[in-house]
């Protein structure tokens, strides 16, 4: 594949060779649900795409706060939760006010309220981030497990708010955020004549776009001021801040980067199914995000786009086959071969999931640590052999050099 | 260390009108010991003062107080006039005071081009909203920085350029040192702060470390210098500090210090000074005999 690459678009500069590897990827992106065709499969088939971009999202946001900061977050999954239920909230009849209110922006009433989604896709993203903050300012003493084990706090109380702010509360309340029985009844947004609903591929464009944006800001951040003080910030804390990087900064600007990915995730997440529940937002979700992002490589941009599809394409599609498989179907294409299943009836592989991504991360970790496509800089640093022939030499050429001097 | 609890306390120095860098009554108690104790100190510009102590003096300790890497207990911290005490590394290096470790601290798995530039980081101006539309201002403000980065390395001759885009990890080890000297140059310091910037190198390359820092001294760069090879802060020092055991024990000319008992005391113990007094007895009876 990478010889593939090279052949087709070799000749051009760095740079540009990154650009056009990104506009194939898009065009094919954009191609797709036209190649699916209005089969009877397209529908269920671009549904798993969307959630693959949902994922993409997330595991982006994750990576300027594992890949680029350095900061190992377990509780990843809050800000989508965040996310979603703030532009879950504020789009649908959960609150019923008495009063009425109409504007362009927001309107609401009995019916209940009624937020536009385009403001409020970035506007929830926003609000995301600004978790990010709050949640991230505790945290800036911390490092390397303390760090993680107080994230991963964060992750369930975030998860367990949402949970039990429901009906029938210990607090007494009103409900709040529908708990367990989910926040249902999410408007879906309309687009000039378009109203999107339960037709995927309006919501895949969508998330295509969203995507791309957010590729860009990734790339973006990657190559500025702050990548720079990230990346430096994960290298050697103290040193960093004695060359005049403010760590409280530069540290909450990645949790509030990578919150504000994850709230376009979870406004599009919340807005597609129409519904939210505390399940979507679990330790576990944090995890397979985590994986996206170790599996596609820690700080590469490609790498997690890759990883989420990778996950997004086990979880909806090959663990399905495998399961027909070991139930003793196969079929592909014209090919359809019944034998006595490998696995006792009762068994779905589907339950499995973790544990193929727990041998898949073993797997990573034992022949290729640094990802699918690695970020040039971790390829570097685990990758030391390459350059360590050049470096002895440099330093036997150094030694001549200074007893001639 | 001196038990800090016997110790009086001493009137607080004045502040020195016209010193770049000062400290008055610096003291660093920890855990009841004093690691420094009562530092008056100033820097004028233009001077290399040289910090020389035996191993725990308290010479890094007083460093890491200066660039608030430890909060002093007691004691100010002035830089070009204004109050530092107490505050956050990066606020002290935009004050204007960068510095290198002991132990190199240089950021590894970067490039040496990106070290430096990180020198820069205090001095650019682009935040998150140019950072992430990649205005017009930020790129030129990027450009900038990168040529007069290069412009740095080249200063280092060919220690450094031509390994710009080799990581800081896989120079040698000399060079590595050179890199944190040009990494604290990138934030263009009204003071440098060298910490023992030439400990672990063979002599030639000594050497052409003490002709590179004279030659950033010639540019006009204020220089405090701590070190344990004695010819070389007394080769280039305006000035010398001796501290021992948390306290300064003498100052003044590298000639002063060096004829100074107390300094003798500090570096070979009483028994061996009590014979090189012995001994320059000697010299000096006979040299008040021979004319």
């Amino acid at each position: 594949m990478a010889k593939l690459r090279g052949g087709l678009l070799g000749g051009l500069r760095p740079g540009y060779r990154l650009i056009a590897g990104w506009l194939i990827v898009l065009l094919a992106a954009i191609l797709l649900p036209i190649v699916l065709g209005p089969t009877g499969h397209q529908q269920d088939l671009t549904d798993d795409f969307v959630q693959a971009e949902v994922y993409a999202m997330l595991a982006l946001g994750l990576n300027v706060v594992v890949g680029f900061a350095g900061l190992l977050d377990l509780g990843y999954a809050a800000f989508f939760a965040i996310g979603a239920y703030t532009f879950g909230l504020l789009s649908s009849a959960q609150f019923q006010p008495s009063s009425r209110f109409s504007s362009p922006i927001i309107n609401w009433g009995p019916t209940g309220i009624h937020a536009n989604f385009w403001i409020f896709l970035p506007g929830c993203a926003l609000i995301a981030a600004l978790f990010g903050f709050i949640l991230g300012a505790p945290t800036l003493r911390l490092r390397g497990d303390y760090l993680a084990i107080v994230t991963l706090g964060f992750g369930e109380i975030v998860h367990k708010t949402v949970l039990n702010l429901g009906p029938s509360n210990a607090l007494g309340w009103p409900d709040i955020t529908g708990g367990d029985n989910s926040l249902a009844g999410i408007f879906q947004p309309q687009l000039g004549p378009l109203q999107f609903s339960t037709d995927q591929v309006p919501w895949y464009y969508l998330g295509l776009i969203v995507l791309a944006v957010i590729i860009i800001i990734a790339y973006s951040l990657q190559n500025s001021r702050l990548g720079r003080a990230w990346v430096a910030m994960r290298e050697d804390e103290l040193a960093a801040s004695c060359m005049g990087i403010n760590l409280t900064r530069t540290k909450l600007l990645a949790f509030a980067m990578g919150a504000f990915f994850s709230g376009f995730a979870g406004v599009i997440q919340g807005s597609r199914i129409g519904a939210v529940n505390p399940q979507q937002f679990t330790f576990t979700v944090s995890i397979s995000i985590l994986v996206m992002v170790v599996l596609g490589g820690i700080g590469s941009v490609p790498g997690v786009v890759l990883g989420a599809s990778l996950i997004a394409l086990i979880q909806f599609y090959l663990l399905d086959q495998l399961n027909t498989w070991a139930h003793g179907n196969f079929s592909i294409g014209p090919l359809n071969l019944t034998y006595p299943g490998i696995v006792p009836a009762s068994f779905d592989v589907n339950e499995a999931e973790y544990l193929i991504f727990g041998i898949l991360l073993v797997l990573m970790m034992v022949f290729r640590p640094e990802g699918l496509i690695p970020s040039g800089r971790r390829r570097r640093e685990l990758h030391p052999t390459d350059e360590g022939i050049r470096v002895e030499e440099n330093q036997q050429l150094y030694d001549m050099r200074s007893e001639g001097a | 260390m001196a038990m800090a609890a016997r110790t009086p306390a001493r009137p607080i120095a004045e502040p020195r009108p016209g010193a770049l860098l000062q400290t008055t009554g610096m003291t660093k108690i920890f855990g009841g010991l004093a690691a420094v104790q009562d530092i008056d100190f100033h820097i004028d510009p233009g001077e290399i003062v040289g910090v020389i102590g035996p191993n725990g003096a308290g010479k890094s300790t007083f460093f890491n107080l200066i660039t608030g890497l430890y909060k002093p207990t007691r004691g100010r911290i002035l830089v070009d006039g204004k109050d530092l005490t107490g505050r956050r590394p990066d606020v002290v290096l935009r004050a204007g005071v960068a510095r290198t470790f002991q132990n190199i601290r240089l950021f590894q798995n970067m490039t040496v081009l990106e070290n430096v530039l990180v020198g820069y980081h205090s001095r650019l101006r682009s935040r998150l909203i140019g950072d992430v539309l990649k205005l017009p201002r930020t790129r030129a403000e990027e450009r900038a920085a990168r040529t007069q980065a290069l412009e740095i390395l080249r200063f280092f001759g060919d220690r450094l350029y031509p390994y710009r885009d080799d990581l800081a990890r896989n120079l040698a080890y000399a060079d590595r040192r050179l890199l944190e000297i040009a990494r604290a140059l990138a934030a263009r310091p009204k003071v440098l702060l060298l910490d023992e910037p030439t400990v672990g190198m063979n002599p030639s390359e000594t050497e052409h470390a003490i002709r590179l820092i004279a030659r950033i001294r010639d540019q006009g760069l204020t220089i405090v210098l701590i070190e344990h090879k004695l010819n070389v802060v007394m080769g280039m020092s305006n000035r010398v500090v001796v501290l021992d055991y948390g306290q300064k024990i003498a100052e003044g000319s590298p000639r002063e210090v060096q004829a100074n008992e107390q300094v003798i005391e500090a570096y070979l113990g009483r028994k061996a000074a009590a014979q090189a007094a012995a001994l320059l007895d000697k010299r000096e009876a006979r040299e008040g005999a021979a004319p």
